[in-house]
């Protein structure tokens, strides 16, 4: 799956979730998911479980951990599929 | 050091219909969904073990970077009282939950509270979300100055990743702080006990030296 499919899935899974929703006009790879578009902590538990779902991946803790930008969760979800 | 975190019960992101339906098993040990599940009140009670693992999670943090917020590693035990622990990683945090109608504080420490002089306030916030920021800054900022006596307008807040680090006059001041907001509320939470200390013995060189400023 290319990077730029990933991100559309990604940035479509997001959006329910974004408090911001004037960032998502300018959202970029380099968007800070929790600074940014305001998405909060218990509700990154449900962004992941529904990236986990849509990608049919699993997601660990530690990988969580390592994702602030809309580009690390491209990343990460594509070295996973 | 210190952490908090702020659940507001009432904001639609808490409620039962918004959570992924696989939330408690990512987020709760076997332990606290079984009680979660005997619970009157399992969203309250869902909401007090997230802020737990979140205020627990971010002292972890300050001692050490590398801390990963691995939820279900974060095992929270609460009495009747509010009163509790987190344990994760070997060791203990102190745990306080100050509740009041719809919304719950909780507050974890590495040591125990009595070695603390930990003050700590929630209030509502009701204009835009955007500013919720700004707004738990300067209250922190204008309830430190209160209780040190000390000047508000030179106490500054930054941030050292995601931790905020609080300064007087551009001189770090030693008072460990955690900031939060959800919903209609805002929360902080320090130990004043070492800053105080250090303000103390500063406003003294300062006075016994004559001068009128930081």
């Amino acid at each position: 799956m290319e990077a730029t499919e990933i991100q559309e899935k990604v940035v479509k899974i997001l959006t329910p979730y974004v408090k911001d929703q004037d960032a998502l006009a300018t959202v970029s790879g380099e968007t800070n998911i929790l600074e940014d578009l305001k998405v909060n902590s218990a509700r990154l538990v449900d962004v992941v479980l529904a990236f986990e779902d849509a990608f049919d991946i699993e997601i660990a803790d530690e990988d969580v951990d390592e994702v602030n930008t809309v580009g690390d969760c491209v990343r990460l979800i594509g070295a996973k599929v | 050091m210190i952490g908090n975190d702020l659940v507001d019960l009432e904001d639609s992101e808490t409620r039962p219909e918004e959570r992924h339906e696989r939330f408690d098993e990512r987020v709760f040990c076997t332990v606290e969904r079984e009680s979660i599940g005997a619970s009157g009140a399992p969203d309250r009670l869902r909401w007090i073990l997230w802020a737990a693992k979140e205020a627990a999670y971010k002292v972890a943090r300050k001692a050490d970077e590398r801390a990963v917020f691995s939820p279900p590693r974060f095992q929270v035990h609460v009495d009747a009282t509010l009163r509790g622990r987190v344990h994760f990683a070997g060791r203990d945090y102190a745990l306080l939950i100050d509740e009041a109608p719809g919304r719950v504080h909780a507050v974890a420490s590495e040591k125990p509270w009595e070695s603390h002089e930990c003050l700590s306030r929630v209030i509502t916030w009701d204009a835009e979300a955007q500013l919720a920021g700004k707004a738990v800054r300067a209250l922190a900022r204008r309830e430190i100055a209160a209780a040190l006596d000390l000047p508000a307008e030179e106490l500054e807040i930054e941030r050292e990743g995601r931790i905020p680090v609080l300064s007087l006059g551009g001189r770090p001041l030693d008072v460990d702080l955690s900031l939060t907001h959800h919903g209609r509320f805002l929360a902080f939470a320090c130990d004043l006990r070492d800053g105080a200390a250090a303000w103390r013995r500063r406003r003294s060189r300062r006075s016994s030296s004559g001068e009128a400023h930081l």
